[in-house]
């Protein structure tokens, strides 16, 4: 099973590495990060935040963009393409293939994220800021949190076209951001009907601001081990809810 | 098939409830490690588009820019609602709170105060030339009480209470300038008079403004030493205030910090009258960058019980 699961996941990568709009972005990020280069004439400080400021928010923009075209559309093209019916007539299961699908994409995840972090990586360096812990806590939350997007674009992919997967990942991706703040609102809300309903809300929406600690790790405040461990627990949940809601209903396509 | 499909939705429902009770503790776990984002109000419009997709960092540093832009150009003012800005986004840049107050404190103190001289070299050359009938007594006496204020602030540095008596003065000489200012000929002049007083008031208020913005980042900020000793230093320097700088001095030592904190503090011992204390402080100093001044230091204060100009 695991190498069937491996050689969809293999075949998933070569594919969207055929993409051009993966290349187009990941040189978006590169400029982007590469452009934080021009605030020279700012403090050595100041600089250095900005590089952070910007490559971390590149990497997660772009990154999170690269998630949702890809996995939008990587079950939904094997269905319009006819490809899936030759795959599924070999013995692997439908869940097999959402899997395999899955694992391709957390595979292309990391293929851009670690182009994209050795750019960055390389910049910091040459600032003579070395790569430190903290950095790396806050990029491997980044990773865990495009896999997130990416499960459930997946998910979303299994009954919805593939325009409205994407507009629905990437809003949901800027309300993932907001979810904590909605928090707050709900908190100040008295109607129990409404702070209910609000506290679902909250709970069923990924909160995407978990793993958001890069505006803290610029400014010199230290993430713990159990914060970060904490929040990929969080992500791995919502990767199998995501996992399972696009098998089930996979499964309930009529194919 | 189907019924054997539905186990995957109540596995998803189980783990959403594992996912509630997850995010109580994550919600707990960034309060305790200050990675909470409080609700922000934005006065910039740039800045507020980039909050709704939890871009606060690149916010931030576009303020900045501004702040550049308008500190190269000379527009002091124009920087205020950016810091104040930044100063909401990211609380835990502790720079934003420095500069910020240094700002205040400094650059457009010293603006008002450029202001102020220009006005009395006004003052000056028009006292000489004008034939004065009216009011001149009174004129003449808030310009005495001003110079008096004046020597007193130079004597015992600026105060930070709003009641107090050089306020209080100079409010006073303020209501009496805007009631002549409506039976006089002497219009122009009384102006001058007055924006000499608006002067002193204005630098008040930015050393009072520089030292509350100080206050209000080490709210956010309780263990980092720099902003505590900013506001130590600024109450030193610009206050006299020595009771309140060895108070926030004290503080900052408490936290891992450059040598040149101690080397303050051990200077505003010796003004706080505490020489005792001062000589600990530079001797905590002879195993530092600082040990040469430390020696003479030492010498002086057991000498003469005095060291700092």
């Amino acid at each position: 099973m695991v190498r069937k699961v491996w050689t969809i996941a293999v075949n998933t990568f070569h594919e969207s590495l055929r993409k051009k709009i993966l290349y187009v972005l990941i040189v978006f990020t590169i400029i982007f990060i590469g452009a934080s280069k021009f605030f020279s004439f700012l403090s050595r400080e100041e600089e250095l935040k900005m590089i952070k400021d910007i490559g971390f928010s590149s990497i997660e923009f772009f990154g999170a963009l690269i998630a949702i075209f890809s996995s939008a559309g990587s079950i939904s093209g094997e269905i319009e393409k006819g490809t899936i019916y030759t795959l599924l007539s070999k013995p692997i299961t439908r869940a097999n293939f959402v899997i395999g699908k899955f694992i391709g994409q957390i595979l292309i995840i990391l293929f851009n994220l670690i182009i994209m972090t050795v750019f960055f990586i390389t910049l910091l360096l040459l600032k003579n800021n070395p790569f430190d812990l903290e950095l790396f806590k806050t990029i491997l939350l980044i990773f865990f949190e495009l896999v997130v997007i990416s499960s459930i674009a997946i998910a979303i992919g299994n009954f919805a076209p593939n325009s409205f997967n994407i507009t629905f990942s990437f809003l949901l991706y800027i309300a993932g951001h907001l979810t904590s703040y909605g928090k707050q609102l709900i908190e100040r809300v008295r109607n129990p009907l409404f702070k209910g309903f609000g506290t679902i809300f909250y709970t069923i929406l990924p909160n995407y601001e978990n793993f958001n600690i890069k505006d803290k790790v610029v400014v010199g405040i230290p993430v713990s081990w159990i914060y970060v461990g904490k929040t990929i627990t969080y992500g791995f949940i919502y990767i199998c809810i995501s996992l399972l809601l696009a098998i089930y209903f996979f499964n309930r396509k009529e194919i | 098939m189907m019924e054997k499909n539905w186990i995957y939705i109540f596995i998803a429902i189980l783990s959403y409830i594992c996912l509630g009770f997850l995010q109580v503790s994550i919600d707990y776990q960034r309060e305790i490690e200050n990675l909470k984002s409080p609700i922000v109000l934005m006065p910039g419009e740039k800045a507020g588009s980039f909050i709704l997709s939890g871009f606060k960092g690149i916010a931030v540093d576009i303020l900045w820019l501004e702040i550049e832009k308008s500190w190269h150009s000379g527009q002091h003012y124009k920087i205020l609602p950016s810091l104040k800005a930044i100063s909401y986004l990211q609380p835990n840049y502790t720079t934003v709170w420095e500069i910020g107050a240094w700002h205040m404190a400094y650059n457009i103190f010293a603006k008002e105060a450029e202001r102020g001289r220009r006005l009395e070299r006004m003052f000056e050359r028009m006292k000489e030339k004008m034939d004065f009938k009216e009011n001149l007594g009174i004129i003449l006496e808030i310009e005495k009480g001003i110079k008096k204020i004046k020597e007193k602030i130079e004597r015992e540095g600026l105060p930070e209470r709003e009641n107090c008596e050089i306020i209080r003065k100079l409010k006073v000489y303020k209501s009496i300038i805007e009631n002549l200012k409506k039976d006089t000929k002497n219009y122009s002049f009384l102006r001058i008079i007055d924006g000499i007083v608006e002067s002193m008031l204005a630098q008040i208020f930015w050393y009072k403004s520089g030292i509350d913005f100080l206050k209000k980042g080490i709210v956010y900020n309780p263990d980092k030493y720099n902003l505590y000793f900013e506001l130590g230093w600024l109450y030193f320097d610009k206050g006299k205030d020595y009771k309140n700088a060895v108070k926030y001095l004290e503080k900052a030592i408490k936290f891992p910090h450059p040598e040149y904190v101690d080397d303050v503090l051990a200077h505003v011992y010796e003004k706080n009258g505490q020489i005792d204390k001062a000589i600990k402080q530079w001797e905590k100093l002879l195993d530092t960058n600082f040990r040469e001044i430390a020696k003479k230091a030492l010498r002086s204060l057991r000498k003469n019980g005095k060291f700092t100009p």
